[in-house]
């Protein structure tokens, strides 16, 4: 059962296209993230589901509607800001309320579903604090609460973690996707970070430039990127322009590395993971030089020069008897990786 | 930086001390004994605030300029923030002339503006065959002006701060824009509104240059009284006349800033 569904949206401002022939559904109880850099036109999109933004072309469908003509009053979506956007005149209670105020739903009804909805997210204790009053996190919960109430046919979460701190964040972020899940919410969710886009969604589309580079599970967009965006941007990638040869991979400063196990054979990128290649003083692989160590704790990544393309190689720290250990910049190291782990890419 | 830190104090001290002095003296002359102000004084009296409140034409005057004030704000405050709502929101054209236009009455000297208004009257006088000027509807009309352009400043700030996907998510929930405007704009408004009407109020009330030439035999304003009253005695009365304005203006400031913090605003 589809709850969403985007038929060719377009939007365009004059001359430029914010969104472009874009297709998308979102199945009931699915958080879907929409996955991009600032101005892709994720947040546009957002904004036509909800209605505040009318698209140039195309249909919007919600719950098998078309919406594509209805004012935001008019739809049953629930949109959580990045602000929160509470009313800040109104108690916790009345804010969470609201909604069915203006459905006409008397006031004994209204409080008790308001004080169900709170209990939802644990703010019932709150009810009659004003916004103010609440930190950033019990905010974003209240905004959450006063879209339940209403049991709309889609939540739009645009970019719902980025007020938070940063220890914050990790506990929203937790608590919306549990919420989600247990009361099977469909969910479309804009945000920049692509941590928070694996982390918490079913399914992701990325965009780019209006476009959709690609949609799919977070393992599908990490482990199989349809190209050098979508490596470079889900997820850290070395992405290094070359030719397939019949050996391997030529790089343009010339390195060979050994051959992608997928991929056309007239890519120009070949890409690999850091963490998916070994670091060795004499193992077997490619030879580079180091050029940089970063220690990062549990971690370490490392810098390699293959001729003049340089690969960024991320390595459990080596222990203190671990040939790596005594590892110093310039010296010789080998690299080594499956050919499974590396694709080539079109473009 | 040391330096400049202790200029910067420096500065803020001397600018606090020029505006304060006078009215500290203003205070304290107000209980001298002696009927010309010399220091230091023989003695302490409260003789002069029993003649302030006692005289007729400071207790007429009060009442006219706090009719006149109290009318041309309850007129003055919606029609500039209705002004401000048409600039921050809509798309109109030559919104920066229609802003200057709005300001001009601060702009422009008092004494020019109560002149061309003077004038204006006159002609209108005589095509209308009645009075303006010298009456309350004469002398409101004119202070509205004044209470417009401070409305549609404080009233225009506080609009561009407030976050507009409030009024969004009001929509979101299903309000249709009439019911957002009064259960989420106006309500978000508050602040700015009673700050405008504060000072919409006390710019009318203390007016002196404009209302000067708009008033007629029997029907002054406090300031005008005051001025008069200048002309013959030199005696502290009107010292305790503005003591009672400074404590009546700096209560109403207090109570206000208890429902809105006025330093958001100014």
């Amino acid at each position: 059962m589809k709850s969403l569904e985007l038929i060719n949206i377009r939007k365009e401002y004059g001359d430029a296209v914010a969104v472009a022939d874009m297709n998308m559904q979102i199945q009931r109880g699915e958080l879907v993230a929409l996955l991009g850099p600032s101005g892709c036109g994720k947040t546009t999109t957002l904004r036509m589901v909800a209605g505040f933004i009318a698209p140039t072309e195309g249909s919007v469908l919600l719950d098998g509607h078309n919406v594509t003509e209805l004012a935001p009053y008019d739809r049953n979506t629930a949109l959580v800001f990045q602000s929160y956007a509470l009313f800040p005149h109104m108690t916790v209670a009345q804010n969470v309320g609201f909604g069915l105020e203006m459905r006409k739903v008397g006031r004994s009804e209204r409080e008790s579903q308001s004080l169900e909805a709170l209990k939802r997210v644990r703010l019932d204790h709150l009810a009659d604090r004003y916004p103010r009053q609440l930190s950033g996190g019990q905010q974003q919960r209240v905004a959450l609460a006063r879209g339940l109430v209403l049991n709309p046919a889609i939540f739009l979460l645009d970019e719902p973690l980025s007020n938070l701190d940063a220890k914050l964040r990790g506990e929203v972020r937790s608590e919306i996707r549990s919420l989600q899940q247990s009361l099977e919410l469909t969910t479309l969710m804009v945000t920049h970070d692509q941590e928070e886009a694996l982390t918490m969604s079913d399914r992701l589309v990325l965009m780019e430039a209006g476009k959709v580079r690609q949609a799919g599970t977070a393992q599908d967009l990490y482990e199989r990127p349809a190209d050098s965006f979508v490596a470079d941007f889900i997820g850290r990638s070395n992405v290094i322009e070359g030719r397939v040869e019949a050996e391997g991979f030529q790089t343009v400063s010339g390195a060979l590395l050994p051959p992608a196990a997928a991929g056309k054979p007239d890519a120009r990128f070949y890409s690999v993971r850091p963490e998916k290649i070994d670091i060795t003083r004499d193992g077997p692989g490619v030879e580079g030089a180091v050029r940089e160590i970063l220690y990062l704790g549990a971690q370490t990544e490392y810098t390699v020069m293959l001729g003049q393309t340089p690969l960024t190689v991320v390595a459990a720290t080596p222990g203190p008897d671990d040939a790596l250990a005594s590892l110093r910049t310039g010296e010789p190291v080998r690299l080594h990786w499956s050919g499974d782990n590396a694709r080539l890419l079109n473009d | 930086m040391r330096l400049t830190g202790l200029i910067y104090r420096g500065g803020i001290l001397i600018a606090y001390t020029v505006m304060l002095l006078p009215v500290l003296l203003i205070v304290v002359t107000s209980v001298f004994r002696d009927a010309i102000i010399s220091f230091p004084p023989s003695g302490l009296s409260l003789e002069w605030y029993r003649n302030a409140i006692g005289r007729e034409e400071f207790f007429s005057g009060f009442i006219v300029s706090f009719k006149v004030a109290a009318i041309a704000s309850v007129i003055g405050v919606p029609v500039g923030t209705a002004a401000s709502l048409a600039l921050v929101r809509s798309s109109i054209r030559a919104k920066q002339a229609i802003t200057t236009f709005l300001l001009g009455p601060i702009i422009v000297p008092g004494i020019v503006a109560g002149t061309a208004l003077y004038l204006t009257y006159l002609l209108g006088q005589n095509a209308l065959d009645m009075d303006i000027v010298g009456t309350l509807p004469g002398l409101v009309a004119a202070h509205i002006l004044l209470t417009i352009p401070w409305t549609v400043r404080v009233v225009t700030a506080g609009l561009q701060g407030l976050d507009r996907s409030v009024e969004e998510a009001a929509l979101n929930l299903g309000a249709r824009p009439l019911t957002v405007f009064w259960r989420v704009t106006l309500p978000m408004m508050r602040p700015a509104i009673v700050a405008a009407s504060m000072f919409s109020f006390i710019q009318s009330f203390e007016n002196l240059e404009l209302t000067l030439l708009l008033v007629g035999p029997g029907m002054s304003t406090l300031p005008i009284a005051m001025l008069n009253y200048l002309e013959f005695q030199i005696d502290p009365t009107l010292a305790a006349v503005a003591t009672i304005q400074i404590v009546v203006i700096a209560a109403m400031m207090l109570i206000t800033d208890r429902y809105v913090k006025l330093s958001r605003i100014v």
